[in-house]
């Protein structure tokens, strides 16, 4: 898990050559290799004694608009006949279809022919209510265990991911699959669905073996349970300061291959490793390398239309620039659309975040959505200019990585909620969270 | 058969009256009679529609030999509730979240309406939406028993709803350790 620690903050360092983050990544090679001298660790835990919790007046929990959970009930009103006696399956299956997935494991412990209708009726998975999304959030220590937020019942369950090795830190998800690869030489790439276990990993996929950026996207469709993985990488051509190549691979569940799909070389621009693919378009952060002058923003957007294939376009050329300045971006597919939560940047500081804005991205024009309330984004604490951020459906989750907190934006009623709070705790100063999201099915496997 | 030539005009007549009335009689099992909107229950009931459509609807009051007067009441009341209701937008859309089933969130008042019932008026309400094909008031009242389950542990379930546990202590073991994470504070 400390590669997370040092992924996470070197990916940023050589874009904004923050003096903060270069002293968080002295401490934590103080922490591997104990080379560093003890005052500085003491200072360090001090300037950072406010990461360890967040006051529980910060993690308020209102009554819950996402989800109801009913109360106990009225003993006297019990049924005098039996439930199963006088509902006929069709019944049972309609009545399963509004439970949380959490309830839905739970009934198949009730009786045998209710383990049966929940694993076998095909009407309930494809008339079931919609899931929201959860957010499992993980830390670095050397399991691959976390815990798992269900908004609908306002839970953290204790999950235990079969894929989750200590390097592992891209992640992309789509009805109820999640992929991982690795960070380490980002060639291992896993499937799995979180609430089955059912995993598996795929084919090395081909091209450049070490790239210096690289992302994965996935897509899943809703009835045939199809998937396919983009994997996007970026790598510097050697002996060029200007130039990098950008090449684009997909993976198809159906055929179990990679097939190279496009690839371009960028000047004074690279990849990143945020992407995502909505509605049949892969979506990618570009940065600017600098090489070009100071560009603002310094990020862009690059769209490759995964079904037509954009042939003969440049992205470069068809490349839109971010809102404002921001100091990170994160892509989010929400219903099929784009969805873009930045750090906002500091007027001519864009390594300093001053505050959090979502945007959804409308033929090719960017809508401002809304932007954190200063209160909440005061409420994470220490902030740093990146931070952990993923959603689906209409849910957004944003987490700082230097603490369990974590913040929801609803779409649809556009309000912004604490989750409960996590049952991890911090327990040494520079231990970071992180955490993604994911539809929670039963009935989906890799 | 022989027809009476005058009884045969005075049904006639009915007829007319009866497709001229804005309501229909409805009959429950025990004979009692239920005045209903014709607009609403036409339009929430598959079955009844049917009948209204048909011709078979009694003035008398149409026998609905499997529906009690507590459960039809309720049918009734409900239909003319849905009557009076503006239909909101969010029922209308009905949230075109995924392509598959729309949610059907219930009404404030839908809530209520259920809310007040014993679990056994509940469930002879659902057996009676269930018989006159009324898919949303199905769907409400299937949604209110999901809610009563939620929060609950299997055992719990199984004593609420009356239901008989059918596995072994080694069945229902190898069950929670699967997913034991879905268990954990039962």
């Amino acid at each position: 898990m400390i590669y997370i620690v040092c992924h996470l903050l070197f990916r940023y360092l050589d874009r904004y050559g923050n003096i903060y983050n270069c002293f968080l990544e002295a401490h934590i090679f103080f922490l591997q290799v104990i080379s560093v001298s003890v005052c500085s660790m003491v200072g360090l835990m001090e300037d950072h004694s406010s990461w360890d919790y967040l006051s529980p007046d910060h993690i308020k929990t209102p009554a819950s608009n996402l989800g109801v959970v009913s109360g106990a009930n009225n003993g006297s009103k019990e049924f005098s006949v039996s439930l199963d006696a006088v509902v006929p399956d069709d019944i049972l299956e309609r009545i399963f279809t509004f439970f949380p997935i959490a309830s839905m494991i739970r009934a198949t412990a009730v009786c045998k022919r209710w383990y049966g209708i929940i694993y076998s009726s095909r009407f309930l998975w494809t008339h079931m209510s919609p899931q929201r999304p959860w957010y499992f959030m993980f830390t670095s220590n050397e399991s691959a265990a976390g815990y798992a937020f269900d908004p609908i019942l306002r839970k953290w369950y204790d999950l235990d991911l079969p894929y989750i090795v200590k390097s592992c830190c891209f992640v992309s998800s789509a009805c109820g699959l999640v992929c991982f690869m690795d960070n380490d030489n980002r060639s291992i790439i896993s499937v799995c669905n979180p609430i089955t276990k059912n995993s598996k990993r795929l084919l090395e996929p081909p091209g450049e073996t070490l790239p210096d950026y690289s992302s994965i996207a996935m897509k899943a469709d809703r009835l045939s349970h199809k998937y396919s993985i983009t994997l996007a990488k970026s790598k510097q051509i050697p002996g060029d300061f200007a130039r990098w190549d950008f090449s684009v691979y997909i993976y198809d569940s159906w055929s179990d291959t990679w097939v190279a799909s496009m690839s371009e070389v960028f000047i004074g621009w690279r990849g990143g490793d945020d992407s995502v693919i909505c509605d049949g378009v892969l979506y990618c952060l570009i940065h600017s390398t600098g090489v070009l002058g100071n560009v603002n923003p310094r990020h862009g957007l690059i769209m490759y239309d995964l079904v037509g294939r954009s042939f003969g376009t440049s992205l470069m050329q068809t490349s839109i620039p971010v809102p404002c300045s921001l100091t990170c971006g994160r892509l989010v597919n929400l219903k099929e659309k784009l969805v873009l939560v930045g750090g906002i940047a500091k007027h001519n500081r864009p390594d300093i975040i001053k505050g959090i804005g979502i945007w959804e991205l409308h033929e090719k024009q960017w809508h401002e959505i809304t932007r954190m309330p200063h209160k909440l984004f005061q409420g994470f604490g220490e902030f740093d200019d990146v931070f952990a951020c993923s959603g689906t459906d209409d849910l957004v989750y944003i987490q700082s990585y230097g603490a369990t907190a974590l913040l929801i934006f609803d779409m649809m009623h556009k309000q912004w909620k604490w989750s409960m709070k996590c049952p991890v705790s911090k327990r040494f100063p520079l231990q970071l969270f992180t955490g993604f999201c994911f539809e929670p099915r039963l009935d989906i496997s890799t | 058969m022989e027809v009476d030539k005058g009884k045969g005009e005075a049904e006639e007549t009915r007829k007319v009256a009866e497709a001229d009335r804005d309501t229909v009689t409805l009959k429950s099992s025990d004979g009692k009679l239920f005045e209903v909107s014709k607009e609403a229950a036409a339009r929430l009931s598959t079955v009844l529609a049917g009948m209204i459509a048909g011709g078979s609807i009694d003035d008398n009051g149409t026998d609905l030999k499997q529906i009690g007067s507590e459960a039809l009441e309720n049918v009734v009341d409900y239909c003319n509730k849905h009557a009076n209701s503006i239909p909101s937008a969010a029922l209308i859309s009905s949230s075109i979240s995924f392509n598959t089933a729309p949610f059907k969130e219930p009404e404030e008042w839908e809530r209520k309406f259920v809310d007040r019932l014993s679990h056994d008026a509940l469930f002879d309400l659902v057996e009676a939406a269930n018989f006159l094909g009324m898919e949303r008031l199905l769907d409400v009242t299937c949604h209110k028993i999901s809610e009563m389950m939620k929060g609950k542990s299997p055992d719990q379930i199984r004593e609420v709803f009356n239901i008989k546990n059918d596995y072994t202590k080694e069945e229902l073991e190898e069950i929670r350790q699967e997913l034991a994470w879905a268990f954990y504070d039962d």
